[in-house]
C-alpha cells in the first residue's frame, strides 16, 4: 500500500508544488530572458497536462518540463499572434469586426507579455496602382496600430510599415488571393 | 572650318567619347515641318538606305547594319514617319554617289518616300565616320548632312543624335533620344531601379541592393534620382547622384518616407510622410528639411506632381471616398477636386508643356492612361486594352508618355504619342518592368 501511495499522493503533491515551481522557473526566464512573466498567474489546468506522466521525475526534472510547458504555451501563443492577420476590404483601411476581434486578441497578449515588441505590416492586393497602395498599406497599418493603442498597449511598443502591394502572400490573380493579401500583418521584433 | 577643325582637336584631346563635326555639310532648313500637336497627326514616308561601305571590312558592314537597325527603330517610334521597304527599290539610288546630279532619282520617285536617307560608314581605326545625308525627295534636293565620329560602341549615340536632328528639322523641336527612361524591374525577382534608353536598348540596373526600390524620380537637371528603398522595417528616401553613383538620405523618419517629386526649380521636393501617423504632403528642401506641411486631412494624400511653373501641385488623394486627382495652389493653399470620371483615378504627371495632366484611371475593371486638362476639361482616354496601363510618365517635350502594361503578358514598359497614337512595346525582359519615369534633358548623355 505504501509503495502505492506515491503516485496516489504524487499529483497532489504536483498540484501544491507546481504553481510555485511555474513562478520560480518564471523568475529564471526574467533573469535570462527579461521577460516579466510572473504575472500569469498559474492555471490550474496546468498540472492535469503534467499528471499523465506514469512515473514521477526527479524535481529537476520537473522544473526542466514545466519550463518547457510555459515557454511551449508562449511559443504558440506568439505563433498565432504572428499568423493571424487581419483582412480589410477593396481600397478600405476600416476595421471590420472580425479584425476588432483578432486585434482585441493581440492586444491580450500584448498585455500578457509587456516586453514585446511589434511591427505591423501593411500590404495591399496588386490591384491598385503602387503608389496609392503604398500609402493605403500605411493607413492600414496605422489602423491596426491606433486601435491597440485604444485598447491600453504603449505606442512605443508598435512600429509599423507599408509593403503596399510589394509582398502578396498569394501571388495568385484573383479574388480569393486579393482577400488574402489585403492585410495587416504582425511581427514580433523583441521579446 | 576653322570651328570644325578645333572641335575636332579639341574632341580628340579630351577624349570625348563621340565629336559630333556638324555643318559639314550644306545645310538647308526643310520647309515642310509638321505640326506633331495638331487634330492629326501626319506621317512622313521615310526610305532609310543602307548604308554604304567602302571597304570589304565586316565590322564595317556589320556597324552600317546597326546604324541603319538603330534608325528603323527610332524613327518607328517617333511616330511620325511611315518607314518604307527600301529594297523595293528598283536599284541603288546611290551607286553613282550623293551629289544632286549623280543620285537616281527616278528610283526614289519609285519608291513613294518624302525623305530619303543614305550616306557612307568607314572604319577609321580607332574611329568610326558615319556620313548621313537626308533629301527631301519632292524637291531633289538634301535636307541636311551631318558627319559623325567616334568610337564603334558609340554607334547607338550618333544614331540617337541624328535622329533628334532629323526630328528637330521636321517638327521644330529635338527628338528624345538623348533622354533616359528609368523604371523598377523584378527581373532579379528584387525590385531594383534599372535605365534604359528609350528606344528599350542600353538597359543596365542602378541599384543591385537585393530589396524593394519604389517612386523613382528625376531631379530637374537629370543628374540626381531620388526614390524610396526598403532597409529592414523602414522605408528611407534617397537620393543618387547619377555621376559619381553616390546616395544620400533624403529622409527617414517614422513610417512613410517618399514618394517624392521634384520642384521645377531643382532646391524643393513635394513629398508624402506621415509624421503624425497619417498620409500628408509636405515640401522639404534639398536636403529633406520639411518647409511646410501642405495638406491636413485623414485620408491618404500622395504622388505629387508639379506644374511646370512650379505654382500647383497634382496629386492624389482619398478624401472623398475612392482615389482621385486633386489640384493644390501653392501660394494660396486651395485644394479642388479635378477628376469626376470612374472612381479609381491615380499616378498623375503633369505636361512639361502644362496643357495636360496624365494618370491611370480604372476603368471596366482594369487600368487605362488617361489625360485631363489642368482646368478639368477634354478627359481623354488613351488606351483601351483588357490589361493594365499605368504609371505614364511624360517625355521632356511633352510629345510622349511612357507608362507600364501587362498587354503582352507580363508588364513591360511601352511608349506612346500625347494622343495615344503609335503605342510601341520598348522592353523584353524577364519579370515584370513597372513604374517608368522620363528623364528630363540631359547635358551629357554617356552612350
Amino acid at each position: 500500500m505504501t509503495k502505492r501511495g506515491t503516485p496516489w499522493k504524487m499529483p497532489l503533491i504536483l498540484l501544491l508544488v507546481l504553481p510555485w515551481l511555474t513562478l520560480s522557473c518564471a523568475k529564471k526566464v526574467v533573469q535570462k530572458e527579461e521577460v516579466t512573466a510572473p504575472q500569469e498567474t498559474p492555471k490550474a489546468e496546468m498540472p492535469a497536462e503534467v499528471q499523465p506522466k506514469p512515473t514521477p521525475p526527479p524535481p529537476s526534472a520537473i522544473e526542466e518540463e514545466t519550463l518547457s510547458a510555459a515557454e511551449r504555451k508562449r511559443k504558440e501563443e506568439e505563433f498565432r499572434f504572428e499568423n493571424q492577420d487581419i483582412h480589410f476590404d477593396f481600397d478600405r483601411y476600416d476595421l471590420k469586426p472580425e479584425a476588432r476581434e483578432i486585434l482585441a486578441d493581440k492586444a491580450f497578449f500584448l498585455k500578457k507579455y509587456p516586453t514585446v515588441k511589434i511591427l505591423i505590416e501593411g500590404h495591399c492586393d496588386e490591384r491598385g496602382t503602387n503608389e496609392y497602395n503604398l500609402a493605403l498599406g500605411e493607413r492600414r497599418a496605422n489602423s491596426a496600430k491606433q486601435y491597440l493603442i485604444n485598447l491600453g498597449i504603449s505606442e512605443d511598443r508598435i512600429s509599423t510599415i507599408s509593403y503596399g502591394e510589394e509582398r502578396p502572400l498569394d501571388p495568385g490573380h484573383n479574388e480569393a488571393a486579393w482577400a488574402k493579401n489585403r492585410r495587416a500583418h504582425f511581427v514580433i521584433i523583441s521579446r | 572650318m576653322r570651328i570644325r577643325v578645333r572641335a575636332l582637336i579639341l574632341g580628340l584631346a579630351l577624349g570625348l567619347l563621340t565629336s559630333m563635326i556638324p555643318g559639314l555639310l550644306p545645310e538647308t532648313r526643310c520647309e515642310t515641318v509638321i505640326d506633331i500637336f495638331g487634330p492629326s497627326i501626319p506621317r512622313f514616308p521615310v526610305g532609310i538606305f543602307p548604308f554604304r561601305t567602302p571597304s570589304p571590312s565586316v565590322e564595317e558592314r556589320t556597324l552600317s547594319q546597326e546604324a541603319r537597325r538603330i534608325l528603323t527603330k527610332d524613327l518607328t517610334i517617333a511616330g511620325f514617319f511611315e518607314i518604307l521597304d527600301t529594297s523595293q527599290a528598283l536599284a541603288d539610288p546611290f551607286r553613282e554617289g550623293f551629289g544632286r546630279r549623280q543620285i537616281d532619282w527616278k528610283v526614289l520617285d519609285y519608291l513613294g518616300a518624302d525623305i530619303v536617307v543614305g550616306g557612307t560608314l568607314r572604319v577609321e581605326p580607332p574611329w568610326i565616320r558615319w556620313e548621313v545625308r537626308v533629301y527631301d525627295q519632292p524637291r531633289r534636293r538634301m535636307a541636311f548632312g551631318k558627319v559623325y565620329r567616334g568610337r564603334p560602341q558609340d554607334i547607338r549615340l550618333m544614331v540617337h543624335r541624328f535622329v533628334d536632328e532629323l526630328i528637330r528639322v521636321y517638327t521644330g523641336s529635338p527628338g528624345i533620344f538623348q533622354t533616359r527612361i528609368a523604371f523598377l524591374s523584378k527581373r532579379s525577382g528584387n525590385k531594383e531601379i534599372y535605365l534604359t534608353d528609350p528606344d528599350g536598348e542600353n538597359v543596365r540596373p542602378l541599384t543591385q541592393d537585393r530589396t524593394i526600390h519604389l517612386s523613382p524620380a528625376w531631379s530637374p537637371d537629370g543628374e540626381e534620382l531620388t526614390f524610396i528603398s526598403y532597409q529592414g522595417a523602414h522605408t528611407y528616401l534617397y537620393s543618387m547622384d547619377l555621376r559619381s553613383g553616390t546616395r544620400r538620405i533624403l529622409s527617414a523618419r517614422e513610417n512613410l518616407n517618399g514618394p517624392a517629386s521634384w520642384a521645377p526649380d531643382g532646391q524643393r521636393l513635394a513629398t508624402t510622410l506621415s509624421i503624425h501617423g497619417n498620409p500628408e504632403l509636405y515640401l522639404i528642401d534639398r536636403r529633406g528639411t520639411v518647409l511646410q506641411r501642405l495638406t491636413v486631412h485623414p485620408g491618404i494624400d500622395v504622388s505629387p506632381t508639379w506644374s511646370p511653373d512650379g505654382r500647383f501641385l497634382a496629386f492624389v488623394s482619398n478624401r472623398a471616398g475612392g482615389p482621385q486627382i486633386y489640384l493644390l495652389e501653392l501660394a494660396t493653399g486651395k485644394i479642388r477636386r479635378l477628376t469626376y470620371e470612374g472612381k479609381y483615378n491615380t499616378d498623375p504627371d503633369w505636361s512639361p508643356r502644362g496643357d495636360r495632366i496624365a494618370f491611370s484611371a480604372m476603368i471596366d475593371g482594369n487600368y487605362e492612361i488617361c489625360t485631363i486638362k489642368p482646368d478639368g476639361t477634354e478627359f481623354y482616354q488613351l488606351t483601351d486594352s483588357p490589361a493594365d496601363d499605368e504609371a505614364p510618365s511624360w517625355s521632356p517635350d511633352g510629345r510622349y508618355l511612357a507608362f507600364s502594361s501587362t498587354r503582352s503578358g507580363s508588364s513591360q514598359i511601352h511608349i506612346m504619342l500625347y494622343n495615344g497614337e503609335n503605342p510601341q512595346q520598348i522592353t523584353r525582359l524577364p519579370g515584370a518592368q513597372t513604374s517608368p519615369v522620363w528623364s528630363p534633358w540631359l547635358k551629357q548623355v554617356e552612350p
